[in-house]
């Protein structure tokens, strides 16, 4: 199978989706001709002009709002929001209209949209275009939020969502755009709501998002050397969240770390695990361990900036005390 | 009473801005009311007469309420006056002296352990004692045996089994049948010849015993039994059945299953065909063991170990009675 | 010839007077529900205002687009909506606009074209802009109607909008009701500098109208409304008018930032509908017997349905869960 780079399999996507509906449109700063700062959109206004590929001004409450009311009035756009901290700029526009018109309208107006943006640090951007936000706007009832982890997910995820009747997220890691991966030629959809379980294992259940799937599966790479065999799952969607593949999994294995890039306090993981813990309770041989980025914001200096991540070896050191029984709090 | 803030109930009246009777005019005002806040003044939304007034300065009332009625004419009912009643104020609740014969709070309490006896809590993952509950084994054999805590389900395989003198709720019990052999060693010939399978004879005790289970223990059959075999004659190891009682004859075979962490109801241990006459194997409640002996030419003894916590002895009985008549005589067993 | 477009005409202005007394009776029972303490949380009154909201509708059609605001009844009815669903959302009954979703600040009549009320002051630019985005790109004729108040003039992401508006030619216009107070607060404490200033900045035409003069507020939408579609726009519409009741329903005791004299100069002075009324009648195009009796028509028509709302049912216990995301 060809192998193609995440931001080669966005491309596809959207030119697949909008040679298939003309009522897809692309909104975002230096979108057209300049294909986003990431090169990701290159080529596409060629193919589908500047009616359709349109660049904005930097006004991302304004565009991002623009895009509520033309979803609700019978196109699909995608919002490109340049870097995933820009979200705080437009989360009126996404959490109070397009969250909420099909709810507040009793199910009669619909908001098909799509917002795409970034995530995930070390990569020296300091702390305003380095933040993991997908937290904050899962927790928001009305919205989507997908997390592709490789290229094939990018493709087959952003399809999936450009379909969707509803305002989806979809979260690409920035580290990952020139990242290859095998992709079917023919067009697929991966379904909003189902994860996917990379390797089988039998001890310890590695639940991760985004770039943190590579590095539980290296991870369970060097844990396998152990003697100890890790299950990796990806959820691909923290909603619709498929709980019940991550349940099944740690009812089988009785212990599960859950690793994600937003902040540790107040997020992904920690909702994850709670699930856990709430679900799999009689099941668990270890408490359920949450990995996300250290509880400071992004520092610039390269010596600092790599101890906020969870890392391969940082996993393996927690999987190995979770199997020990060598996990716990004084009562 | 109008609604007049964000959070308000009621009002009080503070005055009549017109009398009963008045003509009222659109915009006029029409009496003052107080709110937690301030004291507003209400005026007519609608023009007529005043001709009834139904609540006086000084009363509170609550929102929604009807005050007052303003009518196209004039005329005042009779017998109109101040029907309603304020809210009658609420008693002030007079406070309760704080009783000062409790302890105080909770802070004092030394750990309170969770079990009624005077023993310390134990500390387990719970899967390890959701697995121990279910095996019937008490944790703290597991710190007699000083294993550290918290405990986590591997510390379970690690407990040593239990030696002769049983702890008072392990009393692990016996039985003995007899029964003569050769009705059912003609049996087995015949039906290996039916089935042209090897392996009839210990299927076939395993589904006399499942069968003398279900009728005699688990009558409310609903249950799932798992029986496990062994037969140190033939030498192969132990298989699980799945209710061989419930296959067809030559079907036994396929219900079996890979022993796994599963632990069957019923463990048949067949010594027959060997110089071995007894066996004590580790009981835990919920499973029983039926060794099967030889004893003289022509006769075997069936012997059932169980916990009398779990299974009375009179069913016990009629369980092994059961078991050791199909074998006595297989042909009824199949009518 | 005169005599048909006059005739036609004459149904137009006794349109606009009807939508206009639609209106303001729909308030009178709606602040009654609230006084009342019937109805639940608290709502805006539009009484004052209804020129504006009728001008511009009467110039639009049942496929253009409007984006309402807090303050969202008289958009509503001018935009088509019937009391009985009106009622029935104001007081959370299933059979609302929106199954009692949405309330008095969400309201939205999608058949008729009102993409919704908008609690959020300024939220709904972006939503009508994008609207008139869809009726570009989708190439359908339809203008939308943005409409907000001189508060939402303090709002940034007016500006960005009317920027992109003017960049790509949308075809929505934005009426600001200047009712001369946001809130607790008087529009010259809030709003520096030149209102239309604003828009011209952008290289949008803003044109200023009396707002309670229906008849020149809706010859105005009708100038910018044609021009819009043929693609002429964006534009701009300043309506000065008034609101005769407080903030919300609330606001009662409001001396302390209006005075008595102002308000009841306007409500004697300059109220929409007794001036049109009173046009009309010495136009000799109606009598005011006429004008009385669809007035006690229309008053008749509102109580039913406030009695029918009243009594209608809330949606059921296990709708609470449904519409969070579409099918």
């Amino acid at each position: 199978m060809r192998e193609i780079t995440l931001s080669q399999a966005v491309n596809e996507a959207i030119a697949e989706e909008m040679r298939r509906d003309p009522g897809v449109i692309v909104l975002g700063e230096d979108v057209a001709e300049a294909g986003t700062p990431f090169k990701i959109l290159s080529g596409l206004v060629e193919e589908f002009g500047v009616d359709r590929i349109v660049d904005t001004p930097i006004s991302e409450p304004g565009f991002t709002g623009i895009a509520v009311g033309a979803a609700m009035t019978g196109l699909r756009p995608i919002v490109d929001i340049m870097f995933g901290d820009f979200l705080f700029l437009v989360m009126d526009q996404l959490c109070n209209q397009a969250a909420k018109t099909h709810y507040m309208s009793g199910g009669k107006l619909n908001v098909p949209m799509v917002l795409r943006t970034n995530m995930g640090a070390t990569r020296r951007s300091a702390a305003q275009h380095s933040q993991s936000l997908h937290a904050l706007v899962a927790h928001i009832p009305g919205l989507k939020v997908a997390l592709p982890s490789s290229a094939y997910e990018a493709k087959g995820l952003l399809k999936s969502a450009i379909r969707d009747n509803n305002p989806v997220v979809i979260i690409e890691d920035k580290l990952m755009y020139q990242d290859k991966a095998p992709v079917p030629e023919e067009p697929y959809l991966i379904p909003l709501g189902e994860a996917h379980v990379l390797r089988e294992g039998r001890d310890i259940t590695l639940v991760a998002t985004s770039s943190m799937v590579q590095v539980a599966n290296e991870a369970a790479d060097r844990l396998s050397g152990d003697g100890i065999s890790a299950e990796v799952i990806d959820p691909r969607s923290l909603v619709p969240l498929d709980e019940d593949t991550i349940l099944r999994s740690v009812k089988k294995t009785s212990r599960a770390i859950v690793i994600d890039e937003g902040h540790q306090s107040y997020g992904v993981t920690a909702e994850i695990a709670a699930r856990i813990a709430e679900k799999a309770f009689y099941h668990l041989d270890a408490p359920v361990q949450r990995m996300g980025a250290m509880d400071v914001p992004v520092p610039f200096s390269p010596a600092l900036e790599d101890l906020t991540v969870p890392t391969a070896e940082k996993v393996v050191e927690r999987a190995r005390k979770a199997v020990r029984g060598a996990l716990f709090h004084a009562a | 009473m109008p609604a007049l803030g964000m959070a308000q109930d009621t009002g009080v009246i503070v005055s009549w801005r017109k009398a009963l009777g008045d003509r009222v005019d659109i915009s006029d005002p029409l009496f003052d009311v107080e709110t937690d806040k301030t004291t507003m003044e209400v005026e007519a939304a609608h023009e007529g007469y005043l001709t009834e007034i139904r609540a006086d300065a000084g009363a509170e009332i609550p929102v929604g309420q009807t005050i007052a009625i303003i009518a196209a004419s004039g005329e005042v009912p009779a017998g109109t006056g101040v029907d309603l009643v304020p809210d009658t104020p609420k008693e002030p609740v007079a406070p309760t002296a704080p009783n000062r014969t409790e302890p105080p709070a909770v802070r004092d309490r030394p750990a309170a352990p969770s079990t009624p006896s005077a023993a310390p809590t134990i500390s387990a993952s719970p899967k390890a004692k959701f697995e121990a509950h279910r095996r019937g084994i008490d944790l703290r054999r597991l710190v007699d045996q000083g294993l550290p805590q918290p405990f986590h389900v591997a510390d379970l395989d690690r407990l040593m089994p239990e030696t002769g003198t049983a702890g008072p709720s392990l009393q692990a019990s016996l039985l003995t049948a007899n029964f003569a052999w050769p009705a059912f060693d003609g049996f087995i010939v015949w039906a290996e010849e039916k089935t042209g399978r090897q392996d009839m004879r210990l299927h076939t005790l395993a589904a006399f015993a499942a069968a003398a289970l279900r009728t005699e223990v688990r009558s409310d059959g609903a249950d799932s039994l798992a029986v496990s075999v062994m037969s140190v004659e033939v030498g192969a190891a132990e298989i699980i059945l799945r209710d061989p009682d419930l296959q067809g004859l030559g079907d036994v075979a396929e219900s079996a299953e890979e022993a796994g962490d599963a632990k069957p109801d019923l463990t048949l241990i067949d010594l027959s065909g060997t110089r071995l006459v007894a066996y004590k194997p580790a009981i835990w409640p919920g499973h029983l063991t039926i060794n099967i002996t030889d004893d003289t030419e022509d006769k075997g003894l069936a012997t059932l170990h169980f916990c009398e916590d779990d299974l009375s002895l009179l069913a016990a009985a009629r369980f092994l009675d059961n078991f050791a008549a199909r074998i006595a005589e297989p042909v009824v067993q199949l009518l | 010839m005169v005599r048909e477009s006059q005739a036609k005409n004459t149904d137009s202005y006794v349109q606009m007077y009807r939508q206009m007394v639609r209106i303001r009776s729909f308030e009178d029972n709606a602040n009654q529900l609230y006084l009342s303490g019937k109805m639940p949380g608290l709502t805006h009154m539009y009484s004052g205002q209804e020129a504006v909201a009728v001008g511009i509708c009467e110039a639009l059609e049942k496929t253009d687009h409007i984006t309402s605001t807090h303050r969202g009844h008289g958009h509503c009815v001018a935009k088509g909506a019937a009391f009985k669903e009106m009622f029935c959302e104001l007081l959370g009954k299933a059979e609302g606009y929106c199954r009692g979703k949405g309330g008095s600040m969400h309201i939205a009549d999608q058949e008729n074209g009102n993409l919704g009320a908008n609690a959020i002051v300024g939220g709904s630019a972006g939503i009508a802009t994008g609207a008139a985005l869809s009726a570009k790109r989708l190439g359908t004729d339809a203008v939308t109607v943005c409409f907000f108040g001189d508060g939402a003039l303090g709002q940034g992401l007016l500006y960005e909008t009317m920027n992109m508006a003017a960049l790509w030619k949308l075809p929505v216009i934005y009426a600001c009701e200047n009712n001369l107070y946001g809130e607790y607060t008087h529009v010259s404490e809030m709003a520096a500098g030149d209102l239309m200033a604003r828009a011209r900045a952008f290289g949008i035409e803003a044109v200023e109208v009396d707002g309670q003069d229906v008849l020149a507020v809706n010859r105005l939408a009708q100038d910018l409304v044609a021009r819009a579609r043929r693609g002429k726009g964006p534009f701009f519409m300043l309506l000065n008018t008034y609101r005769f009741f407080g903030h919300h329903v609330g606001d009662i005791n409001r001396g302390y930032y209006r005075t008595k004299e102002e308000e009841a100069g306007w409500k004697s002075e300059r109220d929409p509908i007794a001036n049109f009324g009173a046009w009309l009648v010495e136009q000799k195009l109606v009598t005011t017997d006429e004008l009385d009796d669809m007035t006690d028509g229309i008053k008749a028509e509102a109580e039913a349905a406030v009695t029918y709302a009243l009594d209608a049912p809330y949606p059921p216990a296990d709708e609470v869960g449904a519409h969070v995301y579409a099918a």
